[in-house]
């Protein structure tokens, strides 16, 4: 006999009530081991749950939407082993053959009785129009044939008239907006956002909206730098501009307290952290994540370039966890590898503080007798103003620079 | 060999519709009927002989009870055989009607029954005639359910069919199912003269209905008639020479009655097995329902099926507006069948009538609602006829009010039950009703009322609850 095994969800971090936005198996699945079976969701990442054996789902104990927690059962798979021995069985029974209606119905007395039963109804993919009257807003019956003809869906139509009515100019608005947006020379498709984009789409209106942000913008020599990646390259070590910025960013914090800092949720005090953790955000096929790289002072250029690498990596094939996105202190987004001069980077709430970079570009720079050409380092700072002033903002920047310029004072 | 656009085989009211409207739109158009006339069960043996027979039974019973009035006419005289000439009169009168409207449109009638050769062919039984169509609407019915344990041969057993003859007046009759068909019959034939019995197995009369809106008829036949038997259940039915010998097994009823004429009026049945529509590849369900989609298609994309053969209720008035949608789909436009309710209509004295949901129904579809029920008794024109029973019950929605479900039981309750009809359909709310002013005193102010009573603003009652 094949016994049934449970899969309860395992320990996903401190994490209660998650939402469950995807069910990846079937009743009757064959899973392998480590093969997917939900997908769940927090307000910060997502994460597919695998399979901890192989074996057949003989159920499936939550739906879609449901919350679950450490230890909550998700469904009950027979392992393989045991379905081999039941392989012996058939599995497939022969259907008995339909009755043959009687030519004269079987009726008892009891059918003195009908049950009210609704017209029996074919399948209704093979009706060519639509008869969807299962919208939010009340339509008439004149409406649902205006609807018919135009062939809208009901259900589509949010009603203008009183109490929510669909109005037939409903209807023709709605068409209308088809036919003028619609048609075949500005086509036009509908992408639903990715979750990702959803969910950090909210959350960045929320910073966008509740932070008064200003942008200090300045650039940098980095011709000492370069040279000195150069040479490492030339040596096989890889490093890129960003290492260094991390560095130098992790060596102004120490100096300025408040950017490494987040505001309260009353805006009323100001939290200094005393660690170091920056985040970087990365761009994903699904959009954009940040995860966070940690007690960036003690590690070495090469370790934070072996670390960024990694994280990545996981980040675009999104196996970020929610914890790998936590407890950030100051965020560092980097668009130079792709290009342009400049950018207003939105804070990370309840971040202070975020640096944009830009492209290097070589620029003539005027050595006091020749145009010399140089590496020159766009950057981008945008502060939230109820904690940092102008001058204080202006004072990072040039300490940045600082650093950035002579990388020989990282080593102070 | 017969070429058409468009064969409808029935001719009920289903039927016909199809074939005018198809005519109409531009096909043409054969219709085939089995029987002599046109018109089908509801104009022949059905809805509108029955109708006329409660007329005639209105009539006696409102002269009888004008004593109350300070009226005395002398006990009725009844001529049976002008009783029946009237009610013939009347369906002759109508399928004429039909006929005419047939030959105005052009649509061929044929006389036969039509059995399915193939997807675009039937032959007429018994002859050689072979109808060769594109589009075929099958709009043949349903029949009287017979069972075997009724002796049917004996023709003191009637169908409903038969009792609509009225050879005789019986008197003891027996009514075998308290249906809508049973307690209509149970009208005519007591105010004909006739002593009713009837027996139900259900728990109450007409059991799809809400049992408040019964009850008012129920409490008025209950003292008129013999016996009405609840959860009583015939076992046995022998004909002997002294009459028809039931056996019943029921709490109240006697084991064994003796009866002269016993009507069985429990359920029809659909005629899909008798067509021969497999050979055309149509589905026929175990019961002998054709299935059909919201277009009205069955699976045969050529083949459409309408009426009391796709499905309960088996209703006049769902059948024609199916058959419309049948033709239109067939002439190219874009129709559906989305009505929201189908109203039923019981003729007794009072009438019953409910539409949309019933409360049973939003029970058990967990739907929550407010309810307004408004006693006859309290109103002016419902007393001033003479009658103090009735009930008008609307249900709405607890949250938006909007109006779920009617039910009326009163006299005229067929007539009345429209305005919710045509309230569902446009999505009105209890506010909506009790604000549209209704002529005072009408019957149909009860409707009104029965919103203001759910909305908490009647003034014709003291307000239980709900005060607004």
């Amino acid at each position: 006999m094949p016994t049934a095994k449970n899969v309860n969800l395992p320990d996903i971090g401190d994490f209660d009530s998650v939402d469950v936005i995807e069910i990846l198996v079937k009743i009757s699945d064959f899973v392998k081991e480590n093969d997917s079976i939900i997908t769940l969701e927090t307000d910060k990442a997502t994460m597919e749950i695998p399979a901890p054996f192989s074996g057949q789902v003989t159920n499936i104990a939550i739906k879609v939407g449901d919350k679950i927690s450490h230890g909550d059962l998700i469904l009950t798979v027979e392992s393989d082993s045991e379905l081999a021995e039941s392989d012996s069985e058939p599995s497939v029974k022969l259907k008995e053959p339909e009755p043959e209606p009687e030519p004269e119905p079987e009726v008892s007395l009891e059918d003195s009785t009908p049950a009210k039963d609704k017209p029996k109804k074919l399948d209704q993919k093979k009706e060519e129009i639509s008869l969807d009257t299962e919208s939010g807003s009340h339509a008439s019956p004149s409406i649902r044939k205006l609807a018919r003809e135009l062939g809208v869906s009901l259900s589509k139509i949010s009603g203008s008239g009183q109490k929510g009515r669909i109005l037939a100019e409903d209807l023709k608005s709605y068409v209308k907006q088809i036919v003028t947006t619609g048609n075949i020379d500005d086509e036009v498709e509908i992408l639903p956002l990715s979750r990702i984009k959803k969910i950090s789409g909210k959350h960045l209106t929320h910073c966008w909206s509740t932070i008064p942000h200003v942008t200090q913008f300045d650039e940098v020599n980095i011709e000492q730098m370069e040279q000195f990646r150069q040479h490492q390259k030339e040596r096989n070590i890889k490093l890129s501009p960003v290492v260094f910025i991390m560095k130098a960013v992790v060596q102004v914090l120490k100096n300025h307290p408040s950017f490494n800092a987040s505001l309260d949720e009353n805006s009323e005090n100001l939290v200094i952290k005393k660690y170091f953790n920056l985040g970087i955000a990365v761009d994903t096929p699904n959009g954009l994540v940040v995860p966070v790289v940690r007690d960036v002072g003690k590690k070495s250029l090469i370790e934070l370039a072996e670390e960024l690498k990694e994280t990545s990596e996981r980040a675009r094939e999104g196996l970020l966890k929610p914890e790998d996105m936590r407890n950030a202190g100051f965020t560092i987004s980097s668009l130079g590898g792709i290009g342009g001069t400049q950018f207003t980077p939105i804070i990370n709430s309840p971040e202070v503080a975020i640096l944009g970079v830009s492209r290097t570009q070589i620029k003539p720079i005027w050595n006091g007798e020749s145009f010399e050409p140089t590496a020159i380092l766009p950057l981008a700072l945008s502060y939230d103003h109820r904690v940092i002033d102008g001058a204080e903002a202006a004072r990072f920047m040039a300490d940045l620079n600082q650093v950035l310029r002579n990388i020989t004072e990282m080593l102070l | 060999m017969i070429k058409t656009q468009v064969l409808v085989i029935g001719s009920g009211p289903g039927g016909y519709t199809a074939a005018f409207r198809s005519a109409d739109l531009g096909k043409e158009v054969v219709l085939v009927e089995n029987h002599d006339n046109l018109g089908g069960v509801c104009l022949n043996v059905g809805c509108i002989p029955s109708k006329s027979l409660l007329h005639t039974a209105q009539v006696i019973n409102e002269a009888k009870s004008a004593n109350q009035l300070g009226v005395n006419f002398a006990s009725p005289k009844i001529d049976i055989e002008g009783v029946r000439k009237n009610k013939e009169a009347t369906v002759n009168k109508l399928t004429a009607g039909i006929n005419a409207l047939a030959k105005a449109r052009k649509v061929k009638v044929l006389t036969g029954y039509a059995k399915f050769l193939s997807t675009n062919q039937v032959k007429l039984e018994g002859t050689d005639d072979i109808i060769e169509f594109e589009h075929c609407v099958i709009a043949a019915g349903s029949r009287v359910t017979k069972l075997p344990m009724f002796p049917f041969e004996d023709e003191r057993v009637m169908d409903s069919t038969d009792a609509l003859l009225l050879d005789d007046i019986p008197k003891r009759l027996l009514i075998v199912g308290g249906g809508i068909i049973g307690l209509e019959m149970a009208t005519i034939y007591d105010a004909l003269g006739s002593e009713i019995t009837i027996v139900e197995l259900g728990e109450q009369l007409i059991p799809t209905a809400d049992k408040d809106i019964i009850n008012p008829l129920f409490k008025r036949i209950k003292k008129i008639y013999s016996n009405i038997f609840l959860n009583t259940k015939v076992t046995k039915v022998t004909a002997i020479k002294k009459g028809i010998k039931v056996s019943l097994e029921g709490k109240d009823a006697p084991k064994i009655d003796t009866f002269d004429k016993v009507l069985v009026s429990i359920g029809r049945s659909p005629n899909g097995n008798l067509l021969d529509a497999k050979k055309a590849g149509v589905d026929i369900d175990k019961d002998g329902f054709i299935a059909a989609n919201r277009q009205m298609k069955t699976n045969v994309d050529n083949i459409f099926a309408i009426g009391d053969i796709v499905g309960q209720p088996m209703l006049a008035h769902k059948a024609v507006h199916e058959a419309k949608v049948a033709a239109e789909v067939i002439c190219g436009q874009k129709s559906g069948f989305d009505a929201l309710t189908i109203p039923s209509v019981a003729y007794t004295d009072p009438e019953v009538a409910w539409t949309g949901k019933t409360e049973k129904e939003l029970k058990i579809e967990g739907i929550k609602f407010k309810k307004g029920v408004f006693p006859w008794a309290a109103s002016g024109r419902s007393l001033s006829i003479g009658r103090s029973e009735g009930i008008t019950k609307g249900l709405f929605d607890s949250e938006t009010g909007k109006i779920l479900g009617m039910g009326i039981c009163g006299t005229n309750a067929g007539e009345l039950i429209s305005e919710a009809s045509l309230a569902i359909e446009m999505g009105c709310d209890m506010t909506d009703i009790a604000l549209t002013v209704h002529a005072h005193p009408t019957l149909s102010e009860t409707t009104a009322f029965a919103a203001e009573i759910a909305e908490g603003t009647i003034t014709d009652l003291m307000q239980q609850k709900n005060k607004k």
